[in-house]
């Protein structure tokens, strides 16, 4: 299957002012991620993991540097327009799940579908797919505090995937979950993100995680590099 | 590329997040209802009395285009039959009114000539019908509304007395009508206008020629008539009665606007609360995609519906409460204005309206800072709790400024000299506002002081507790705030009322020189008063009697009361504010008058000046010698020697009687002295001792301020639940902290301590706070509201109970608004709160 890049940084500054001080988090950091392909992110706590992801994501801007998801220049895009981007092509899972409380499970599935303008019927339908594909359609009426930690992961996978969307990001996936069920999560994402030719990228400490995607790169002093070999941490 | 947003699912989850937060949506609820529901009930009193005065000036004036109206006595009863011969103006009906008691109840009787009611087309009682005319005809037959009728336990042909110039004749009630609209006759009688005459024993006179003319019959009728009678626009006249109480209306109706403002603070701590409550929700839907203009739209659109259900029950408590309220606003209107009964609670569509809109507007004004707020919460993955409090602070010095310049331009507009009423009021909310804006501040400041105050004392639940407040200013400083304004209300309403009371008491001290007061309890004929004054003469006891007529008088202001008055010593027993170089002399002389202080404020009339009363030989000026203090009423005075006014109005009558005693003889002593001499007639006369006036008086005056106490505790309760709302919003920001706190071994009982300790500063702030504020308020309501409403000026007391009271209310209110947040601090889970992002 032929590859082209589907994320391209260039060169990425990222400074945060904290105490009147300033901290550099990303230092030129430069990335090439192919499209269907499975990146793992590795650094230490505060090495800019996150940012990058925010970054990636258009959640943040870059002070110096060029972030081009799919074509698309982030950098040059409006507040207004990085929400629509997000909208459309970015698929967020979170340690946390960060489900909507007040939805069903089906409902914050369909939440992401209504957002991207599918029709009711479309919605239903993606909604129920989605729901069996993560072997949830049992419980697809029942609210997030009525779930255990990996059903709501599961529901934080089909929501991410529902609208199909490019790039799929994925922070400490399994951080809250046992090794088993993190295993479980982890391999159907893989599956449900290939099936959908989208590309993946995992924020993790896990070795075991890290192990299972295409490259992985390294996150230190701000810059990234490609991990080979046995982990630190 | 996605179409448009459809949000019904966001809408759902909103609505779930009301259904799950209950409390919550009850206290914006509650906020928005209880400020619509003031504005309604006020709104709707006092539309229920202006229009029970409308309807009953048009059950007896109606279309009527002009009047004629006389002197002291009245019209004589030809001039109507020379009118309608002479001039040939047939669109005539002459009136006789009075007030009567039946069955302990004040009744307006008038009496009318059913023939020539129809000839100016006024059938409020279908007097065009042949048997009621036969009716009215029959000596002694009266008609009453069918509501009146059975409100007095009537029924037809049934026999009945009426108290009328001290005696009790016998009437019966041969007619009954259904008004279409009952509440406009319900408290009057109507009669034929020769028994009306006759009951009121005014034979021979008229009150008033109603008339329905054009221009030119209105230009002959002018040349045409006596000196002593004048011609009025129908229109002018009733609007002149009107103006008398809209400032008692103004006022009631910024008391409820001000509640409004302090619930606008309410709703905008409860809608904060829900954003803050789900700040990471709306984190969450950043990061899917939805943009700052939709989550700002989803914030407003909730205000929007629960503010439309809580102004729709706003509606239905106004209602409730206006029904409550009319009865004071009537109570207060009777005492202070002229006779006026409002049995029907007249539901206003337009008063319903504006407060539904009102209700809506400041909720969508005070949900607009927390949608601001929501739109501008990043999406989860950066989002940081302090970033909105250090927003706020860095707010700080701005709110400073912009209270400052409100301040400054509500200090300006005060001081503005012969500014309106309006322009008071806008001074009064700048002054509010600007003070309201530089509060959180000044709870900065205040809070670090007593930290340092405390700094030696080894509390560290006091300082934690302190911290909270300055480092939670957005939710505390609002609570303050809003608690602030309320109990300054009460500071400076109180202040006023205090001082008013101060005022009149001593006032009344000052211009009650006599020690028996005697009046006709009705119309009775002059001879009367005159014989009891003879009565009187020579009485052991008695050093002398002064007669008195009190009328009202045409004037180039419209009708206005005057006072003529025998005075035989140099005190007038009326304290002067102002006068010219000799005014006691020349007053006594009857060179010149006196007119009251309203009259002179609102008319800008001042010693030097004159003034242009119709007398029995037509419009003549009188140089006003001096400007005297008058609480009686806001409509204005005028007071002359009793010569002066015999020689003008030729008019000898009297109203009321003034014993002074002899030195030594004491007020029971005189006063029964005095009913003795009266004798026989005693029943046909109040005499009164100059002790029970004054209680009398100071009754009137705490009655008409039991509608000033309601609308104070409303506010309070609006207040106490904002202080309520602002600490669940700081309970739930700390929900983490306080999790940290137990984790490391604080008991429920200290977490409980802490808030109690916290909540209690908050009162205690805004109690310190509210005296400064309310005391400018009392100023700014003494020296420019009242001033400009009613025209009169009051000597500024300083009452400590106030003071003691407002600290008390601001801590109570505090403190019981703390205790739930307490008990919910108290028992949260560490664990639970731990597991918190």
């Amino acid at each position: 299957m032929a590859r082209s890049e589907y994320i391209l940084l260039d060169d990425v500054h990222r400074t945060y002012q904290e105490a009147g001080r300033s901290h550099a988090v990303l230092k030129g950091l430069s990335l090439a991620m192919n499209s269907g392909e499975i990146i793992a992110l590795l650094g230490r706590s505060g090495s800019g993991k996150s940012t990058l992801l925010n970054v990636i994501s258009g959640i943040d801007k870059p002070d110096q540097g060029q972030v081009v998801v799919n074509g698309i220049d982030l950098t040059a895009l409006s507040e207004r327009e990085l929400t629509l981007f997000r909208r459309e092509h970015i698929g967020f899972i979170y340690q946390f799940f960060n489900l909507i409380p007040t939805l069903t499970a089906r409902e914050n599935i369909a939440l992401v579908l209504e957002l991207n303008g599918y029709s009711p019927t479309a919605v239903r339908e993606i909604s129920q797919t989605m729901l069996a594909a993560v072997d949830l359609s049992q419980a697809a009426d029942r609210f997030p505090d009525r779930m255990s930690g990996g059903e709501q992961q599961r529901v934080a996978i089909a929501r991410a995937l529902a609208h199909s969307p490019g790039l799929v990001l994925a922070d400490e996936l399994t951080g809250t979950l046992d090794a088993e069920t993190g295993q479980l999560v982890l391999k159907l994402l893989q599956k449900l993100v290939s099936d959908q030719g989208g590309t993946l990228l995992l924020v993790t400490h896990s070795l075991a995680v890290a192990k299972t995607a295409d490259r992985v790169l390294t996150l230190e002093d701000g810059q990234l590099a490609e991990q080979e070999g046995s982990f630190a941490w | 590329m996605p179409g448009s947003l459809p949000i019904s699912l966001l809408q759902r989850s909103s609505l779930r997040f009301m259904a799950h937060h209950k409390r919550q949506s009850w206290l914006t609820f509650t906020g928005i209802m209880l400020g619509v529901t003031m504005v309604v009930a006020v709104d709707l009193a006092n539309s229920s009395a202006r229009r029970a005065f409308a309807l009953s000036l048009t059950s007896v004036a109606g279309n009527v285009t002009h009047q004629i109206v006389g002197g002291p006595l009245g019209i004589d009863e030809h001039v109507y039959s020379r009118i309608r011969t002479e001039l040939a103006i047939r669109n005539s009906a002459p009136m006789v009114t009075g007030v009567v008691r039946i069955k302990g109840q004040n009744f307006r009787l008038i009496g009318s000539d059913p023939i020539s009611e129809a000839t100016i087309g006024r059938h409020v009682l279908g007097l065009h019908r042949g048997e009621l005319k036969e009716a009215l005809l029959n000596p002694n037959a009266v008609v009453l509304s069918e509501r009146g009728a059975n409100r007095l336990e009537l029924s037809l042909n049934q026999t009945f007395s009426l108290q009328v110039t001290g005696r009790e004749p016998e009437v019966k009630l041969v007619a009954t009508f259904a008004a279409d609209n009952p509440a406009a006759t319900e408290g009057l009688i109507f009669t034929d206008i020769a028994n009306a005459q006759t009951l009121l024993q005014r034979w021979g006179r008229l009150d008033r020629i109603d008339l329905v003319i054009d221009r030119d019959d209105q230009l002959r009728l002018e040349a045409w008539l006596p000196d002593e009678l004048k011609l009025v626009e129908s229109d002018s006249r009733n609007q002149s009665m009107q103006q008398m109480s809209d400032a008692f209306h103004i006022n009631l109706t910024a008391m409820s606007l001000l509640a409004l403002l302090v619930a606008t603070l309410l709703i905008y701590n409860t809608m904060t609360l829900s954003v803050i409550q789900r700040r990471r929700t709306l984190g969450i839907y950043r990061t899917l995609g939805v943009s700052r203009g939709e989550i700002f739209n989803l914030v407003l659109s909730e205000s929007l519906a629960l503010a439309v259900i809580a102004s729709a029950a706003g509606l239905v408590a106004g209602l409730l409460l206006g029904q409550l309220l009319v009865q004071l606003v009537t109570r207060t209107i009777n005492d202070l204005y002229f006779s006026l009964h409002v049995s029907a609670f007249l539901i206003d569509p337009w008063s319903l309206l504006k407060g539904f809109s009102l209700g809506i507007v400041m909720t969508l004004i005070s949900a607009f800072l927390p949608a601001w707020e929501a739109n501008r919460t990043e999406p989860i993955a950066v989002q940081q709790r302090s970033a909105l409090e250090e927003q706020w602070r860095s707010r700080l010095p701005f709110f400073v400024t912009v209270g400052l310049v409100f301040l400054l331009l509500g200090m300006l507009l005060v001081n503005r000299e012969h500014g309106s009423l309006l322009e008071g009021f806008a001074a009064l909310t700048m002054i509010v506002m600007g003070f309201c804006l530089v509060i959180p501040s000044i709870v900065v400041v205040l809070s670090r002081a007593t930290i340092l105050v405390i700094a030696p004392l080894p509390y560290q639940i006091v300082r934690i507790a302190i911290r909270g407040i300055s480092s939670g200013i957005s939710r505390t400083g609002l609570a303050v705030a809003a608690l602030t304004v309320a109990v300054s209300v009460t500071v400076g309403v109180g202040i006023m009322v205090g001082s008013f009371r101060h005022t009149v008491a001593v006032w009344l001290d000052q211009a009650l020189v006599g020690d028996v007061y005697i009046s006709p309890t009705g119309l009775v004929s002059d001879d009367a008063l005159r014989r009891v004054k003879q009565q009187l003469t020579g009485v052991d006891g008695i050093k002398h009697v002064v007669g008195s007529r009190v009328l009202n008088a045409e004037s180039e202001f419209g009708p206005l009361r005057l006072m003529a008055r025998t005075l035989t010593d140099v005190d007038t027993g009326m304290p002067m504010k102002e006068a010219v170089p000799g005014a006691e002399q020349l007053f006594l002389e009857g060179q010149g008058v006196l007119v009251s202080e309203p009259l002179a404020y609102h008319r800008q009339r001042g010693p030097g000046d004159t003034i242009s009363l119709h007398t029995s030989e037509g419009p003549r000026q009188f140089p006003i010698v001096g400007v005297y203090f008058d609480y009686t009423s806001s409509q204005g005075m005028v007071v002359m020697q009793h010569e002066l006014y015999r020689h003008w109005w030729s008019d000898d009558s009297l109203t009321g009687l003034t014993v002074v005693g002899k030195q030594g003889v004491t007020a029971d002593k005189l006063l029964s002295e005095t009913r003795r001499a009266i004798g026989l007639d005693l029943e046909h006369f109040t005499v009164i001792s100059n002790g029970e006036i004054r209680q009398v008086a100071l009754s009137v005056f705490d009655r008409t301020f039991v509608i000033t106490d309601v609308m104070r505790l409303l506010a309070i309760l609006v207040a106490a639940v904002s202080v309520l709302s602002a600490l669940i919003a700081l309970q739930l920001e700390r929900t983490r902290e306080f999790g940290i706190l137990r984790a490391t071994g604080m008991t429920p009982g200290q977490i409980r301590l802490m808030i109690i300790v916290q909540t209690l500063l908050i009162g205690l702030f805004a109690g310190l706070l509210a005296i400064p504020l309310g005391l400018l308020m009392a100023e700014v309501l003494i020296e420019v509201i009242n001033r400009r409403a009613f025209g009169w000026s009051m000597q500024q007391t300083l009452p400590v109970d106030v003071l003691i009271q407002a600290m008390v209310l601001a801590l109570g209110s505090a403190f019981l608004a703390g205790l739930y947040p307490a008990h919910k601090a108290a028992t949260i889970s560490p664990s639970m709160a731990l597991r918190e992002e």
